[in-house]
């Protein structure tokens, strides 16, 4: 921090050195904006703006994690509640009774692919027809991309990137999600998943 | 010793201009030992995929973007960063890695002006520099800019996936009889395929365009009339000079940063499938009357016509050569 030049009594002289040095200090009240900070200077002063450094919104599919319990709020893929461990994520029944323990809950593995990253994917079980789903369930996997076998479908719905040891969470999925299979006359078919 | 007026006022409008002013969730309380600022609660504050953000590193002398992770295909987008030893590495955003803006596009200069000024940047004082003016015939007379005048850059950051492409060759050959051919011969180009593979990247560019925004002529002098990757603009992030800096001058801490977001959600892309095809076509082609014996150059009164004749071969062409992917929220 610059220093302040000294206070002067009445009849002190006002020198060169004084004036230069009140000059350096006004000069060193200029901000500059740090991280997430925007200034825009103006005549009459300077505008301290603050940019958002942190959300906290629920939304279909949000994946929450305490320690090595991991959570996924209710989202539906066509309609669909999908399950983990074969529990409904919103953790009620199909009676629309409350599941004894609440919602599942997925332990978190250390498993990671080479960058270290490890996803919450919601797997598809497709039926003969094509079309038809016939389970959906969310597991963790370090296998993405993965060719799956047939009448199987898999859609990332948030991961993790270990760093310094700790799992880092980013979210993938915002919203509940419509799906369809299509195929072309000659060829594979393609598995489709968009926000709904 | 006497001080100038002048010098004094100085002062005074340095001083005027050091105060601060709370601006967006901001919170400020003046003190006897200066100013206290705080931010205010950001708690609930939604922060998104590609969310960007640039500021000024002191070290490095130089304004640095970042963009918070987004994925496509469930894969998170990477970004080149210069490496001294390596050259470019590609580096993932999970990494957190900051890039340098390395190209701005110029908002406010008086000729070859890169894109408008927004309305919200016209508000805070940015015009164009009337300093020179310059008029239609091409003489050059000084003018005088507003004192509250301010400049505008800005840097397009864009998600770029690569995918197959037709990029053909263009021939355009004079004939005896007055006319330019111009033949287009279609060809798979798969070479940023294999080259970046299926994976996001996340580019810089002064000012970014999407293909559709290209003209048939900028395609055709950059020889790609099908553009080996899908693109979208993620976010453009403009720096506001302070008042009263001349045009040109390199943005540097003083100046402002403000991002316009285009992209928010976390995407699926899905490229056009290849389809065999047993039988090359003919190579499309079309004539232009020059009016000249021997076209061995293309004159600005061309350029019409090159445009419509372009048109008419990507009509030709149909949608059959085009591989443009799709991109969607999930």
């Amino acid at each position: 921090m610059i220093p302040l030049p000294p206070k002067v009594s009445p009849g002190d002289p006002f020198t060169a050195k004084l004036w230069n040095q009140l000059r350096d200090c006004v000069a060193a009240l200029r901000p500059q904006s740090g991280a997430n900070t925007r200034i825009t200077q103006n005549p009459g002063g300077f505008i301290v703006n603050f940019d958002p450094v942190s959300g906290n919104w629920s939304h279909p599919f949000r994946v929450l994690q305490q320690g090595k319990s991991i959570t996924v709020e209710p989202g539906f893929v066509n309609g669909l509640e999908p399950t983990i461990g074969g529990i409904p994520i919103s953790g009620i029944d199909s009676k629309g009774k409350p599941v004894t323990g609440g919602p599942p809950k997925l332990s978190l593995t250390t498993d990671s692919d080479s960058e270290k990253r490890s996803w919450i994917v919601l797997d598809l079980g497709i039926g003969s027809n094509g079309t038809t789903i016939t389970s959906a369930q969310i597991v963790q996997t370090a296998e993405f991309p993965t060719t799956l076998g047939s009448g199987k479908a898999r859609q990332p719905i948030a991961v993790f990137k270990t760093v310094n040891g700790t799992p880092k969470l980013y979210q993938i999925v915002f919203h509940n999600l419509g799906y369809q299979f299509l195929k072309p006359s000659n060829g594979t078919g393609v598995h489709f998943f968009w926000a709904s | 010793m006497s001080v100038p007026a002048h010098a004094v006022n100085e002062l005074i409008d340095r001083l005027a201009a050091a105060r601060p002013q709370p601006g967006s969730l901001c919170r400020i309380r003046q003190t006897s030992s200066g100013y206290a600022i705080n931010s205010l609660d950001l708690e609930d504050q939604l922060i998104h995929p590609w969310m960007t953000t640039a500021r000024w590193d002191l070290k490095k002398n130089r304004w640095m973007i970042s963009v918070r992770p987004g994925f496509v295909n469930g894969i998170d987008a990477t970004v080149p960063i210069v490496d001294s030893k390596n050259g470019a590495v590609d580096v993932p955003l999970m990494d957190e890695p900051e890039f340098p803006v390395d190209r701005f596009a110029f908002r406010t200069t008086p000729i070859q002006q890169d894109g408008p000024i927004p309305a919200f940047f016209k508000e805070l004082g940015a015009s164009v520099d009337r300093s020179i003016l310059v008029d239609s015939l091409g003489n050059i007379s000084s003018g005088e800019n507003s004192p509250n005048r301010r400049c505008l850059q800005s840097v397009d950051i864009y998600l770029s996936v690569s995918r197959a492409a037709i990029n053909g060759t263009t021939y355009y050959t004079a004939s005896a009889s007055q006319t330019l051919q111009v033949t287009y011969t279609p060809k798979i180009n798969n070479a940023a395929l294999l080259r970046f593979g299926t994976r996001p990247r996340i580019l810089q560019t002064a000012v970014w365009k999407s293909q559709a925004q290209m003209t048939p002529l900028e395609r055709f002098y950059s020889n790609s009339e099908d553009i080996p990757a899908d693109e979208l603009l993620v976010a453009t992030v403009y720096l506001l000079s302070p008042v009263g800096v001349a045009e040109g001058t390199e943005a540097d801490g003083t100046w402002t940063a403000f991002v316009q977001h285009s992209l928010f959600y976390n995407l699926n892309h899905a490229p056009q499938r290849l389809q065999p095809i047993e039988q090359p076509g003919d190579p499309s082609s079309i004539s232009i009357d020059t009016g000249l014996p021997f076209a061995d150059q293309i004159g600005n009164q061309l350029l019409g016509q090159l445009n419509d004749a372009f048109n008419q071969l990507r009509t030709q062409l149909g949608q059959t050569y085009s591989l443009s992917g799709l991109f969607w929220t999930v």
